[in-house]
């Protein structure tokens, strides 16, 4: 039996997509019945979890396999096996703010995210103290508020940052969903894995 | 100020039915060491961070540091075998190997999420021998240990740190290049890997087939030898002659059936240079025990000799009796 988390939300509709089309799954994961789905006859568990719990399912072995964005992935800076890019769930990571903002380096500029890591690491990497104000949703609205001079966020279509006159700045990162996997399932349920990861490898 | 029950994040008490566990494991290892000749050694908790800190090859922010009394840098040891290396380098200088040493205790990092890592370790080591037979020795006590203590069935992934280093050097020119493709191989990031060679080098058709087979494949040593035929090159030859040798003596010891290759496999530690593996066990997350040769450790503190070595991980083996 391979155990496999996949994320609640917007990505969970690509992974049925590509599940289906596998022919890893007959029948679609619905997000609105039980947290774990089973699939006893094709030997599968499906555990819906909030997309930042993936990774933590799958270091602690509850999951074999995960499917994370890669936006998760370098916040929660575990090492884990990342074996499969799947070309769902596409976004940027970027560094967005008001029309004509600039980084002054006179001064400590505010950043409002969810990724405070990533963000951090960014911006030590360009040498550049910030403060960093960690929020766990609707980041747009700090700017709007005066909260903070610059967001780091994902971006996809760019319509929310328009909506609050916010301008994308510099691409940190290009994100999309990654199969993740448990080191030690991925010796002892190799095969499994594998004609896990192959179908789905057609499919991409 | 923390409250009087607390233990900073990440350690903890052990109760006595835990313990008990534990000391069985202990036990257990020590007859083996006995059965095998290794002496039981003990090296301090407590080292510098210029010697066995910065030896360890292990990253500075995993090393848990703190001034001592005299200004200096000091480390909580990170692992067993680097105390062991540094031993051998300076206590024993002036006498003639081989030296088989055990030691058991608990090891310290501080891990991504900012909490400090504890771990008790078993530790075998074979110093000043180049031979497989030591490597084979090493896997045997390894699985025996395991085996003592839990009916669960061992899978042991075996490999060699040389396959990729040369493969890439074969491949690729650029050495910045190779240090990227070696970096996202060491944290696993296979994604990564496939990303720095389609973006960042030209090479042929040919040779991405090569570097992304020998990543997925996992199995047994006939499909593995299929391998030797891609270059001429004598220390690949080498390579896999080591390879079908080892499989040889661990047939002998019974074990060639659980051993699983995987040739693109680097290890946790820096310091490996040769054959290194994992055993792991059906229903644990966990690696149970790792290892492999480190014949530049030792030179690293003055003294020129070839080891190998394996350290179990007590805590997880203990949650697996059967």
């Amino acid at each position: 039996m391979l155990s496999i988390a996949v994320p609640k939300g917007r990505v969970l509709e690509e992974v049925n997509e590509l599940l289906l089309k596998s022919g890893l799954i007959d029948e679609e994961i619905n997000e609105d019945r039980k947290l774990i789905i089973e699939y006893p006859e094709k030997q599968m568990k499906f555990i819906l979890a909030k997309p930042m719990d993936v990774p933590v399912y799958v270091k602690y072995g509850v999951a074999d396999i995960g499917v994370a964005g890669k936006d998760v992935l370098l916040e929660v800076e575990e090492k884990l096996l990342e074996l499969m890019d799947l070309g769902i769930g596409h976004c940027r990571l970027s560094l967005c703010g008001r029309a004509n903002a600039e980084i002054d380096f006179g001064k400590m500029p505010k950043i409002a995210t969810k990724y405070p890591k990533t963000a951090g690491r960014y911006f030590r990497s360009k040498g550049q103290q910030v403060e960093i104000i960690k929020l766990n949703g609707s980041i747009e609205i700090a700017p709007v508020l005066g909260l903070t001079d610059f967001i780091v966020d994902i971006v996809s279509t760019g319509r929310t940052l328009k909506e609050n006159d916010l301008f994308e700045i510099e691409q940190i990162e290009d994100i999309s969903s990654r199969i993740i996997v448990n080191e030690a399932s991925f010796y002892l349920k190799n095969e499994e894995i594998n004609h896990f990861v192959n179908s789905l490898k057609v499919v991409i | 100020m923390p409250r009087s029950f607390e233990t900073p994040l990440g350690v903890k008490d052990y109760t006595p039915e835990s313990l008990k566990k534990i000391e069985t494991i202990i036990d257990g290892a020590k007859k083996i060491a006995a059965e095998y000749q290794y002496q039981g050694i003990k090296t301090p908790a407590i080292e510098y961070y210029q010697t066995v800190g910065l030896n360890s090859q292990i990253r500075a922010d995993e090393l848990i540091r703190f001034t001592g009394p005299l200004g200096r840098m000091l480390i909580i040891r990170p692992d067993l075998t680097t105390p062991i290396a540094r031993m051998v380098a300076s206590t024993y200088r002036e006498i003639a190997p081989p030296f088989r040493f055990f030691t058991y205790g608990d090891v310290y990092r501080n891990d991504a999420e900012g909490l400090i890592e504890e771990k008790t370790q078993i530790d075998f080591e074979f110093i000043g021998e180049e031979s497989l037979q030591a490597d084979g020795e090493i896997i045997n006590i390894a699985a025996g240990i395991i085996k003592n203590f839990s009916e669960t069935p061992i899978r042991i992934t075996l490999g060699h740190t040389q396959i990729m280093k040369i493969l890439l050097e074969e491949t690729m020119k650029e050495e910045a290049i190779r240090e990227k493709v070696l970096r996202a191989l060491q944290t696993l990031d296979y994604v990564n890997f496939r990303k720095i060679i389609e973006e960042e080098t030209s090479i042929t058709e040919e040779d991405k087939e090569k570097l992304y087979n020998i990543l997925m494949m996992k199995g047994k040593l006939p499909d593995m030898m299929a391998i030797e035929s891609w270059y001429d090159h004598p220390e690949w030859k080498k390579i896999f002659a080591e390879i079908s040798d080892i499989q040889k003596i661990m047939d002998h010891y019974g074990l060639g059936e659980a051993i699983i290759y995987d040739l693109s496999l680097l290890g946790r530690h820096k310091y490996y240079t040769g054959i290194l593996f994992n055993i792991y066990l059906q229903g644990s997350p966990y690696k149970i025990a790792s290892g492999g040769r480190y014949d530049g450790l030792i030179g690293s503190f003055g003294r020129d000799l070839s080891a190998t070595g394996m350290a179990i991980d007590v805590l997880e083996l203990s949650k697996m009796c059967s």
